[in-house]
Parts: structure tokens; sequence; C-alpha cells
């Protein structure tokens, strides 16, 4: 019978398949796998089907570019063990505490450096929630404008290198990795900008919101400095090599690990814990792998669903359907956008660009944007479903820290689940205006990584 | 009754724990290793513009070591991403005859692709496949990715029998299955990590 079937209703049935097995809560690396394995089986047999089964694991996970994907994971890791937060917090309230809204505005900054190189979103909610909330309510900042801030600061963690999942979007699409860590940095820097515009604004119109903090002479600024120096080091290196060529992202990946290890012994040896380091370095370790593997298990898992589909012509046949809609492209992109929204707040984001791209990004590239581009306009998607309502983890997490804080009196310093979404919301849409911005002029995007070539 | 099964179930899961908790120590090494590997290339192209001789050879032959040894580990913990959209829907017995039966088709899946990537480290063994630069023996790491999956698979069978008995009895308590976090929970989880990292600072 399924003989008398075309490759791509076969490539169809074997789309609607893996999306039932999602939906039915399998692992995605097992569902592709399993669909990508039956759908070759009756395309071009079992043998011919186990023998590529057989060779994906090893052949697709050990590719040199691919290796530095640990190494970006374990800067992220060493950073959170390391105690980077409260030096970067307190360098940023002397540095920008000036302004109107100057604590919120440091606590964008701090939680920019710091999701930068830890590359954990969620992670740096929960940190900041804990070093910035007890300070910000102190100054009477407002309760839903503190909590806003600390959520939508943790988004900005994917853009600025380094980035894993811009690497996996670039090796998923086989565009340059160096190219795409360079593209992220001005769009993760525009984002961090306008939270701070809108603060600003929010603050010089209605002063109640949070007032400026100031006091700070010049040489207590400079003093905050040498606490931040390994972020700057770690986004220096990373950009450095990138553009300059003068280092594969793997070996700057290296370095940038090791200058945050050296920073971590540094500290522990400063703060007399060098007896108990190894069990910090242990669980980074630990941790690193565990996050490692499961990138890995789901590149495998998914290129066998994507061979499938190479024999099946889908990509091929959805990108030529799209072409020929008669919807003018912008439409076609912003329905796109819009989808990634409703699945990034049900998905993990790497595991939604993996399962995703093979199909949708041949027809965006048919369409004729720029595979760069579409790449940052994807992962600040992604980026923005972990402070969308009613999912919005981010969210979730800033309320659970604040609810066991307590001020100097004992007042309990709470900030209710509904508070933090209404306080996330200004920064919600400043999140979209920047997407319409970086829609309407990708120069933004492109013209750093078009520099080198 | 006696939950005699809950008993041995739960000892087999802690037995091949002890494998899994090691290789993913291994895997943490490695990237470890992988770091000042890396950091010693820079060194030594750039003061010394000698680089180690198969540089990119020896990482990728390592890599399987990182990225695939300790899959059942991850298995394990419920670390492989999924979408629980729905499955967290499912209350008692109906939540874990579904997860039975998900557990199932991983199971077939990988069940396949032992014998058939064992294969793949079998023709690499006959005819000596090597890598390009410095000649490195492949069927090694090639041999990882059938005893990985062979592992998994046995992780597997634990987790299709800790899902049966639960479908069997749902009063019991849950043993040798990873559980479903909401959304709170997995919050709850960020600060304590938080909290963690924060009282040893």
């Amino acid at each position: 019978m399924i003989e008398n079937l075309s490759d791509t209703t076969i490539g169809v049935m074997g789309v609607s398949l893996l999306i039932i097995l999602v939906f039915m809560g399998i692992r995605v690396y097992a569902a592709a796998a399993l669909t990508g394995f039956l759908g070759l089986w009756a395309l071009k047999g079992w043998k011919v089907a186990a023998a590529m089964a057989g060779t994906i694991p090893h052949s697709k996970v050990v590719t040199y570019p691919l290796s530095v994907l640990p190494l970006f994971i374990l800067i992220g890791f060493l950073a959170f063990y390391a105690g980077l937060t409260g030096k970067l917090f307190e360098a940023a309230r002397r540095w920008f505490g000036w302004v109107p809204g100057g604590l919120a505005v440091s606590t964008v900054f701090a939680t920019a450096g710091f999701a930068a190189v830890s590359g954990a979103s969620t992670a740096t909610a929960a940190v900041f929630s804990r070093v910035a909330i007890p300070e910000m309510l102190k100054h009477g900042y407002d309760r839903k404008l503190t909590a806003g801030v600390i959520a939508a600061g943790g988004t900005l963690a994917s853009l600025i290198p380094p980035s894993a999942i811009l690497v996996i979007y670039a090796i998923i699409v086989e565009q340059s990795v160096g190219k795409l860590l360079l593209a992220g940095f001005l769009p993760g820097l525009a984002s961090a900008l306008i939270y701070v515009a809108l603060i600003v604004g929010m603050c010089t119109f209605n002063p109640n919101l949070g007032r400026a903090i100031s006091g700070f002479s010049w040489r207590q600024r400079f003093e905050s400095l040498p606490g931040t120096v390994p972020i700057f080091l770690v986004v220096g290196i990373i950009f450095g090599a990138m553009f300059t060529g003068s280092a594969t992202p793997t070996e700057a990946g290296a370095l940038g690990a090791m200058v945050v290890f050296i920073y971590y012994i540094y500290r522990a040896w400063r703060e007399k814990q060098l007896r108990t380091v190894h069990l910090r370095l242990k669980e980074s370790l630990v941790e690193t792998a565990k996050l490692t593997v499961m990138i890995f298990t789901l590149i495998w898992g998914v290129f066998l669903f994507v061979r499938f589909l190479g024999f099946a012509g889908l990509p091929t046949a959805f990108s030529d359907w799209v072409v020929q809609l008669d919807v003018a492209p912008i439409w076609i992109m912003i329905s796109i956008l819009l989808a990634y929204a409703v699945l990034g707040m049900f998905m993990d984001a790497i595991g939604m660009l993996i399962l995703t791209l093979p199909v949708v990004y041949p027809a965006v590239i048919n369409l004729g944007y720029d595979p760069i581009w579409f790449g940052i306009i994807v992962v600040k998607m992604a980026e923005i479903a972990l402070i969308t309502p009613p999912i919005g983890l981010n969210c979730f997490v800033v309320a659970g820290v604040s609810r066991d804080l307590v001020d100097e009196n004992g007042e309990s310093l709470e900030i209710p689940l509904q508070d933090v979404f209404r306080g996330i919301a200004p920064f919600f849409i400043a999140d979209v205006v920047t997407v319409g911005v970086l829609l309407a002029f990708p120069g933004i995007i492109t013209w750093l990584p078009n520099l080198i070539g | 009754m006696a939950d005699v099964f809950g008993k041995q179930l739960d000892w087999v899961d802690r037995k091949l724990g002890i494998v899994e908790d090691a290789l993913n120590a291994i895997a943490g090494l490695m990237i470890f290793g992988l770091m000042f590997l890396g950091v010693i290339q820079i060194i030594l192209r750039a003061v010394f513009r000698s680089p180690i001789y198969g540089y990119i050879d020896i990482v990728e032959v390592s890599m399987v070591g990182f990225t695939l040894m300790s899959i059942s580990y991850v298995q394990r913990v419920g670390g492989h991403v999924r979408m629980e959209l729905f499955v967290t829907k499912l209350r008692g017995r109906l939540h874990w005859i579904a997860e039975f039966l998900s557990t199932v088709l991983t199971g077939a899946i990988v069940a396949i692709l032992i014998p058939s990537s064992y294969a793949h480290f079998s023709r690499a063994y006959k005819f000596g496949d090597s890598t390009i630069d410095i000649q490195l023996l492949t069927w090694p790491a090639k041999l990882v990715v059938p005893v990985a999956l062979s592992i998994l698979l046995v992780r597997i069978i634990i987790q299709m029998f800790g899902y049966m008995r639960l479908a069997y009895r749902p009063d019991l308590p849950p043993v040798g299955v990873p559980l479903i976090k909401t959304v709170e929970e997995q919050a709850e989880e960020e600060i304590e990590l938080a909290e963690e990292v924060r009282s040893t600072q």
C-alpha cells in the first residue's frame, strides 16, 4: 500500500506523526529518530534505513565545529558559581545610579552582562532577584517595575556572545558560527538600551516609580570595576576572536572558560574557601555534561528525521509552496514569528529551533531573507517567550524568589505573580518594538558580520 | 501487599545509577580537559608557532565521550527535552499509561539503533578506519555509541517497569521514573540553585 504513495505524501505523514508523538510527550530526540527511521524504512527499505540510522548518532555528533558548545556551556556554569553577580550589580549601581530609575537601569546592565556570559536566562533572573529586589524596594522603587526589569533582563542572555543557541542555529543551517556570534552583539545591546530608554522614560514621567541614586565619587566608581573584568574579558575574547578570525570558536570558548575558571579559583582563595572549591567545580562539570548530552542527543535524533525529510523532498516542496503563496513575504515572516512565539511558551528554545528549522529555514531563505538575520530574530522570539504570560518561566522565578525575601524590619518583599506579569508588560511591548525595528532595519543585525566578509 | 517489586526495581535503579553517574562525571572531566587542550593549543600556536599536531582529530575522536556516553544519565534525570503540555494534564492511572507508552516507543527506536550503530563500529574495525591528519583509529569512538545506547536501553526498560507498576497501582510512591515538574516547581528549582550558589559566596 505504501508503495502507491508519493514521497511527499509520506513526508507529510511523517511530519504529522512527529507532531503527534511530540504532543504525546515523548522525548523529542526519540520522537524524531523514530519517525525519521520509519520514514526512511518506507522510502528506502529496512536495510538502507538501518544503515543510515546506525551512522548518524556518531557521524553527526563528532564534528569539530560543534565542539564549541560544551565550552560555552561550561563558561555559563562556571560564571554562575564564581560569584560575579554582586560585584556586577554594585559596579552598575555606582556608574548608572544617577539617571532616573537608576537602580532599574543598573539592573538591566548587570543582568545583561551576567546573562551574556552565563547564557542562562532563567538562572539570571533567579540570581538577580535576590540581589536587586531588596535594594530596589529599599529605595522605594515600584514593585511591578522591579519585578519586570529583573525578569526581562535575563532574556538578554542569548544574543550577546558567547551564546550556545546561536552556535546551534549556525550549525543546523550551515552558516558561519563566527558570523552568527558577531551578529547577535548589536541587537543584544540594542535590546538592553531600549529597556534602559523605557525605564528612564517611565521614571521621568512618573518619578515615584523609581528615583535616581546619587553620591558616588569617580574614585568609588573606578574601584568597582575590577569585579566586572571577567565579564568584559569573556565577551571581548569571543567577540575579538570571531572578528579577527585569529582563533576558532572552540579555542575562543576554551580561553573564555579558562578566564572564568581562574577568576573562580581567585575568588575562592580570597574568601578562604579553597577547600570546598572542588565541590562546586564538580557540580559545574556535571551540569555542563548533562546539558551538552541533551543538546547533542537532540541534534542526532532530529538529524535522522531531517535525512528522511530530505529524501521525501519535503523542505523543497514546503519552500516552493510558501513562495508561490499570494501573500507579501513580510506577512509570511510575521506568521512564522508568531508561531515561534506560541511554540516557545511550551517548549525549550533549543528543542524548538532544532526541531523546526529544517523545514522552516529553506522556505525563509527562498523568500529572500538573510540567513544570519533570521537566526537572530528567531532567537529573540524564543527569549520573548520566557516572559510571555501565562507560562513565562522568568516571571515565575522572580515571583518565587520574592516570596522568601524580607526587609530589615521583617516586612515581606513578596511581589505576587500577577504584579510580575503587569510589571513585565512594558518590557514585553519594548521587545515587540525591538523585533519590529530589526524587521525594518535588518542592517542592525547584518552590518557587523558583513564586515568580516 | 508488600511492595517487593518496587524494592527490587529501586535496587536495580540505584545500581545502574552508579554507572550512569560515573559516565557523566567522566564526560564532565573530558569537557574540562577540552578547555585545557584549547588553551594549550592557543599558547603553542601564538607563542611558539607550533600548534598541537592533529588537534582537530583529537577533539573529534574524543567528542563522543562527552556528547553521547552519558545519554542514559540524562534519560534518568528526565533531562531530554520534551513537550509536557498534555501529559501533565493527565492524572493518576491514565498519566502513567501515557508515560509507559512513550517509554515503549523510545525503547523501540533505541533498540533499532543498537545493532545498526554496532554495524557502523564493526565496519570501522574491519577496515581500520582512521582520522585524516594523524591516523587515529576511529573504532573505539564508534564502539561507544552502541555501548552507551545499550545502557540507555536498560534504563528505559527500568522506566517501563516503573510506569507499569504505577499504572497498576497508582497509589504507590514512584520508583525508577523521572518526575514531571510544573512550571512552579521548575522555578523553585532554579531558585534553589541560585540560593545554593549564594550561600557559598
